[in-house]
């Protein structure tokens, strides 16, 4: 890890608010923003659940929030948490690993199966050959051809060298590599998975069981997956009235239940509107944004603008870097709480200069993202926008949900519960302060 | 493609604050970054690519995905992506990516590719941050829109978008050069990707003028929505054209083209009547009949009167399809529209050859193929002599039918109408096969399908494969046969192509009947039985003794 101090001129400052990367867990300009996001402290309470959560039973959880918010940086707090507390975390970015075009919770299963093994096996756990060998089989009789099952030999041979121990992995890896492929086999490979549902999961957890026992000897206490990027899936409505979203995870909730594991799943943002979704998950975590509005409803502003003051200030040296110190708190404000906007507002700001920036600056950033956020609501919107400015209550129907996907609207948590503001750079683009205006035309006429 | 000069260019872009706020951001990006340069004129995107490559003072990569759409496998996402990895690997450390034609692959025409990109996009954006270096997409202003719609992770990630509006003269020349291609000749030739990337054109250019609403640029938007109804039908994507169409109508009526009101409310009649829907396929007729005979236009009313006809003549209304014909052709006659006489005398041939009067239909039609030449109207011409081919076929003079096609043949590859070769082949497929020669017959039925891929023509393939079919059944590759119908079946289906799914309901219905399958058969042949009922076609009455006939089995 290169050493990181704030960045003292404007090229540095550039490089470092970049808005694609998430920190890691011991990265010096990580600041913890959960005290004040209203919220619950993730890393804290799932690792609390997961400890007060006895043998048999397994803690099965949701986490979503707001894209932006720094969700993936937090759980990998949470990974870190859960470390020091001695369970074994295996972290899964689906990313890596999944079809694109329609994810199944069979996908899901194997994903977690393969993930979980090669952990396992980097951390030279062993896992018992025969159970391996009993998966193994079923795999190889019910599912690949003979052809598929010596392209495998041939793949894994030359990717691990050596004959494995792994035959498991092995199908494994075809498996998943089939179905990331998209192959036409795929759709064949998942009804025979369907078909032999019980069997698959039986065998799945056998080897997860045995894998939990092998745990203690090396220190750990348990196993907890966590799987990420599942909130990226693609937002469709069926014809039925479900979405995507809840086809997976309400739908199916009982096979992504399956595993014997503590198992954590990202959700989308949608999902948490869904009634049904407490009856298959008893636990939803939202990320919520970093309250920085200040308004009547709002009691954390004060300490939420400090946070995010740090967050800026490990990265970058303020007085080095703005003419104005106040500049960094009108960013915030317009960022809405969310750390990329932020950072992407920075961004904007330096590309204005090659030396310091400004208050004209900050107004040229500020426009730039306002007329960004303009393209992303209809007018047919403006009425709900309006709404919602107004009584920063969030009804929940699908408009909103959409709203809340693209960040039109904002959501934070406090003691109250839930309630929501428009993006504060709607606020300054084209279309909203015309609608309001035309609003405050109307009424004085009417008087 | 006209490009713009230079001399303006450098202006335009040394003047522009975003140029100067984009060149800071690449000039200081280390490692990965995400960029959007927003531009809708392609020239203007090229040139503009071109001076950030000149002046970022860092080693540039230019990629045009267009380029690739030429190649015979068509990109996807990942083969992309994998392509600018490796151009990424043969740059040094502070080189930059820049990327046009995002475009090709996000097909409007297209939209089970568009997603697939734009989910590849969103859920494997962690991919494109492997590139280590900064990566610039310069993209028309609709498709910003789509990725910040719909892969709004991948978007989130962009440091900075960068907008360059196109300047009058640009647009102006953008717009000439798309009037400039104006006939409808033009779209039969076109393959299915090239019509596309004339979409994408037309689209950029709608985007340029979205928010002009003067009257000159009202009417070039309604040209444009028009001519991308007409690429789009042509393209067998009916539900979108309808939409372009209807803006267009619209448009036409604020502005009060009547001229324009009725010819869209022509072409809003064939995406009805693709669709099986006579109904309002003559609803929409008699609208634009009404208009052209208000304004006085003589041409616009014989030629709707010529289409009225043809709906008739599905319809098996033999005496209705005669009046309208002779209408139509009074009006040209007087006129003195020799294209139009000679398209009605074609018509007029037809009607009387689906009478079974081949003697009368062969005097139109040799009357139509004199006036197709003297005008040089190459695809009437072949159009009749493909008509002409089909009398002496019944006649049982193959030889002469033989000759009338391939001289058809050759017309439709010399004026690149594909359409009309397609149809062409088909019938050459059908004498082979009637001489037994089902080898020779096959090779002309899948040359007319690849040419149908080809242009997109999803209707035409309907008619091929349930050829090639028969074909098959007939050589008893039972298995063959079927898969073929159950293609054709399935193209109706997508396409809402009523008259398709008629015919292939049907047939495939006798095929299994035939081959004892009557569970199978009964429901087609029941299923075409409704629609012929419903859409009033010929032939229907031929079903109901057919479904007696296979029941009592």
């Amino acid at each position: 890890m290169e050493n990181f101090f704030p960045a003292a001129n404007i090229d540095d400052a550039y490089h470092a608010c970049h808005p694609e990367l998430p920190l890691e867990a011991d990265d010096p300009r990580y600041v913890s923003l959960n005290p004040v996001r209203g919220g619950v402290d993730i890393a804290e309470v799932v690792a609390r659940r997961i400890r007060r959560t006895k043998t048999p039973d397994f803690h099965r959880q949701l986490i979503t929030g707001h894209r932006g918010s720094g969700k993936t940086t937090e759980l990998k707090q949470l990974q870190e948490k859960l470390k020091q507390e001695k369970f074994f975390p295996v972290y899964i970015d689906v990313e890596n690993l999944l079809d694109i075009s329609d994810i199944s919770y069979l996908d899901i299963l194997i994903a977690i199966g393969k993930e979980t093994f090669e952990c396992a096996w980097d951390n030279r756990i062993e896992i018992s050959d025969e159970l391996l060998e009993n998966l193994d089989d079923w795999f190889a009789e019910r599912i690949l051809t003979e052809e598929e099952r010596s392209d495998v030999e041939t793949t894994l041979k030359n990717q691990f060298g050596v004959d494995a121990k792994i035959p498991l992995l092995r199908i494994l890896s075809a498996i998943s590599g089939q179905i990331s492929s998209g192959s036409s086999r795929k759709e064949t490979i998942r009804r025979t998975m369907e078909q032999d549902l019980r069997v698959l999961i039986i065998r799945l957890n056998d080897l997860l069981d045995d894998l939990r026992l092998k745990l203690p000897k090396m220190g750990w206490k348990d196993l907890v997956i966590i799987i990420d990027g599942m909130e990226k899936m693609h937002y469709k409505l069926y014809a039925d009235g479900q979405s995507s979203h809840s086809a997976l995870f309400v739908e199916h909730a009982e096979q992504l239940k399956s595993p014997h594991a503590h198992v954590i799943y990202t959700v989308p943002i949608s999902l948490h509107f869904n009634k049904n979704l407490g009856d298959s998950f008893s636990e939803a975590d939202v990320i919520p944004m970093v309250p920085v509005i200040e308004n009547k409803r709002n009691t954390g502003a004060a300490a939420a603008m400090q946070a995010m003051q740090r967050l800026v200030s490990c990265r970058i040296a303020i007085e080095a870097i703005f003419e104005q110190p106040e500049s960094v708190s009108e960013l915030i404000r317009f960022s809405g709480g969310s750390v990329r906007d932020l950072l992407r507002l920075i961004r904007f700001g330096c590309d204005e200069t090659d030396e310091k920036i400004s208050p004209a600056h900050i107004k040229s950033a500020q426009n730039r993202m306002a007329i960004e956020y303009d393209r992303l609501f209809r007018d047919e919107d403006l009425e709900l926008l309006k709404e919602i400015h107004s009584t920063n209550e969030l009804p929940v129907n699908d408009t909103v949900a959409r709203l809340l996907h693209q960040r039109v609207v904002m959501e934070y948590m406090d003691s109250k519960g839930r309630w929501g503001t428009l993006h504060p750079a709607v606020l300054q683009s084209p279309r909203f302060p015309a609608a309001l205006k035309r609003d405050e035309k109307r009424a004085k006429r009417k008087r | 493609m006209k490009s713009v000069q230079s001399e303006n260019d450098k202006i335009i872009f040394s003047g522009s604050a975003d140029f100067q706020r984009l060149l800071r951001s690449l000039r200081r990006a280390r490692g990965f970054a995400l960029y959007f340069a927003v531009c809708n004129v392609p020239a203007l995107r090229e040139r503009l690519l071109q001076e950030i490559a000149a002046r970022t003072g860092r080693p540039a990569h230019s990629i045009d995905l267009s380029e690739w759409s030429k190649r015979d496998t068509l990109p996807d996402a990942p083969a992309v992506l994998q392509s600018l990895l490796q151009e990424s690997e043969s740059l040094p450390g502070d080189g930059i990516l820049l990327v046009s034609g995002l475009e090709y692959l996000l097909p409007t025409a297209d939209p089970g590719k568009q997603h697939d990109t734009l989910q590849f996009l969103n859920w494997k954006r962690n991919r494109f941050k492997q590139l280590d270096i900064p990566l610039l997409f310069a993209v028309p202003s609709y498709l910003a829109l789509l990725i910040q719609e719909n892969a709004p992770d991948f978007w989130d990630w962009h440091s900075g978008m960068y907008i360059f509006p196109a300047e009058e003269p640009e647009r102006r020349s953008m717009f000439e050069f798309i009037s400039g291609q104006a006939s409808g000749a033009l779209f039969m030739k076109e393959t299915a990707r090239e019509k596309r990337e004339l979409l994408v054109l037309y689209r950029s250019l709608l985007e340029e003028y979205q928010s002009d609403n003067s009257r000159e640029a009202l009417g070039i938007k309604g040209e444009l929505n028009g001519k991308t109804a007409t690429l789009l039908y042509q393209l067998s994507e009916y539900e979108k054209a309808l939409g372009y169409l209807e803006r267009s109508l619209k448009i036409s009526q604020e502005t009060g083209d009547k001229a324009g009101e009725g010819r869209a409310l022509n072409n809003i009649s064939q995406i009805f009547k693709a669709r099986g829907d006579y109904e309002r396929t003559l609803h929409y007729l008699k609208m634009s009949l009404k208009i052209a005979q208000e304004i006085g236009d003589e041409a616009g009313e014989a030629i709707t009167m010529n289409n009225i006809s043809q709906i008739y003549q599905i319809q098996g209304d033999d005496k209705k399809t005669l009046w309208y014909l002779e209408e139509s052709l009074k009006i040209f006659l007087k006129t003195e529209y020799k294209k139009g006489e000679g398209v009605v005398l074609n018509n007029l041939g037809q009607i009387h050859h689906i009478r079974g009067d081949d003697k009368t239909a062969l005097l139109y039609w040799e009357a139509s193929l004199k006036i197709a030449q003297e005008v040089e109207d190459k695809a009437g011409e072949a159009r009749t002599m493909n008509n002409i081919s089909q009398i002496y076929f019944n006649q049982g003079n193959y030889r002469m039918a033989l000759g009338y096609l391939e001289r058809s043949l050759k017309i439709s590859q010399e004026t690149g109408d594909k359409a009309g070769e397609g149809t062409i082949l088909n019938n050459i497929a059908a004498i082979f096969q009637i001489g037994g020669d089902y080898e020779m017959a096959l090779r002309h039925l899948e040359r007319s399908l690849k040419i149908s891929q080809e242009t997109g023509d999803k209707a035409e393939m309907i008619p091929t494969l349930h050829n090639i079919a028969h074909i098959h059944f007939q050589n008893h590759r039972i298995n063959q046969a079927m898969e073929k119908f159950l293609q054709a079946f399935q193209l109706a289906r997508e396409t809402q192509n009523v008259q398709g799914l008629f015919n292939v309901s049907r047939d495939l219905g006798v095929l299994l009947c035939q081959s004892g399958r009557t569970e199978d058969g009964l429901p087609l042949l029941r299923q075409a039985l409704e629609i012929g009922r419903a859409s009033g076609y010929h032939g229907t009455v031929e079903i109901e003794s057919l479904l007696q006939q296979y029941n009592h089995n």
